[in-house]
């Protein structure tokens, strides 16, 4: 691989996006030049990671505009009824299957009152 | 009555949000969620001010990006990264921003450098060192996908969705501007040789 391959290449190869690196790995092994320029670009990766941190920092009416928009009540309700909607979506079956079953033996203890109720209440004789 | 306004200053890495806290943030705890803020807020003002580039749009545009937090936290699964979530929607809302102000299409420009826009925070090029100067200089589409990926840890497939782009476009875009980057950088060195 010459130098002006490994360098059109190196830009890929910092976010290990190449199929084929081993090529330009065994230049980089040989080659200072082009080992010192993948070393310039791993350098220019830190510093602009480190722009994230660098720069103007927030006005305090904004920090204060945001905390003031905090809710005081419901995320925690939002939460509790996300996973109970997120629960029924993910297993229908069972929760429809528990669904006819609770229907089921509902009816049948209200069947099962009446009969008791009429036999109870019937006059005797 | 609150007495801590200040946004935090944090060293380069993680911000200290950890699961714990997100997950008190996530019950509605409120001292879990002033933490939150706090940590937060400078990172995804200076993405927001990078983006729309004025500081006045940056801020309406982060009240809204908290906004979308607070309303979307109980659907935030938590084994997920927060600072990661926010930014995605600090990114969409700042867009979204643009978008309405007719002015999209500075971020997905590519390549053109005679039709190319200036970065709007320009005059504030005396505060900047020479990697804040050399990724003004570049075309919009390339500094956006620099910004996204190299600075907010965006991949490629989330830039993508956001500026209605292929992933591949992306890496397109994202190697050519860290080369162009690099170029920059190399003359800029010898200039002041």
């Amino acid at each position: 691989m010459r130098c002006e391959q490994a360098r059109e290449l190196i830009p890929a190869y910092l976010d290990d996006a190449l199929h084929a690196a081993g090529a330009l790995e065994v230049h980089l092994a040989t080659c200072a030049d082009c080992a010192r320029v993948l070393a310039d670009y791993r350098r220019m990766l830190e510093e602009l990671r480190a722009l994230r941190d660098r720069g103007e920092e927030p006005s305090i009416e904004l920090v204060e505009r945001i905390l003031a928009l905090i809710p005081t009540t419901g995320i925690g309700a939002r939460v509790l009824g996300t996973r109970v909607l997120g629960s029924v979506q993910a297993h229908p079956v069972a929760y429809a299957v528990a669904g006819v079953g609770s229907a089921v033996v509902g009816a049948t203890a209200v069947a099962a009152m009446r009969w008791w109720r009429r036999r109870v209440e019937a006059p005797a004789g | 009555m609150r007495n801590r306004v200040e946004p935090r200053r944090v060293g380069p890495g993680d911000l200290g949000v950890d699961r714990e806290l997100v997950r008190r943030s996530r019950r509605g705890d409120p001292a879990a969620l002033e933490e939150l803020v706090l940590l937060t807020t400078g990172r995804a003002y200076r993405l927001a001010l990078r983006i729309v580039g004025d500081r006045d749009e940056a801020e309406d545009v982060v009240q809204e990006a908290y906004v979308r937090v607070f309303r979307a936290l109980p659907r935030f699964r938590e084994e997920a990264r927060f600072e990661t979530w926010l930014h995605r929607i600090v990114v969409n809302a700042a867009l979204n921003h643009l978008r309405k102000r007719g002015r999209f299409g500075e971020v997905v420009q590519v390549d053109d450098l005679d039709a190319q826009t200036p970065d709007r925070g320009a005059e504030r090029a005396e505060d900047r060192d020479a990697l804040e100067r050399a990724l003004a200089a570049l075309p919009p589409g390339q500094r956006t996908a620099v910004l996204l990926k190299d600075v907010y840890d965006l991949s490629c497939r989330e830039i993508g969705e956001e500026l209605g782009i292929e992933e591949g476009a992306v890496k397109v875009r994202l190697h050519r501007a860290r080369k162009r980057l690099r170029a920059l950088l190399d003359q800029g060195s010898v200039d002041e040789m």
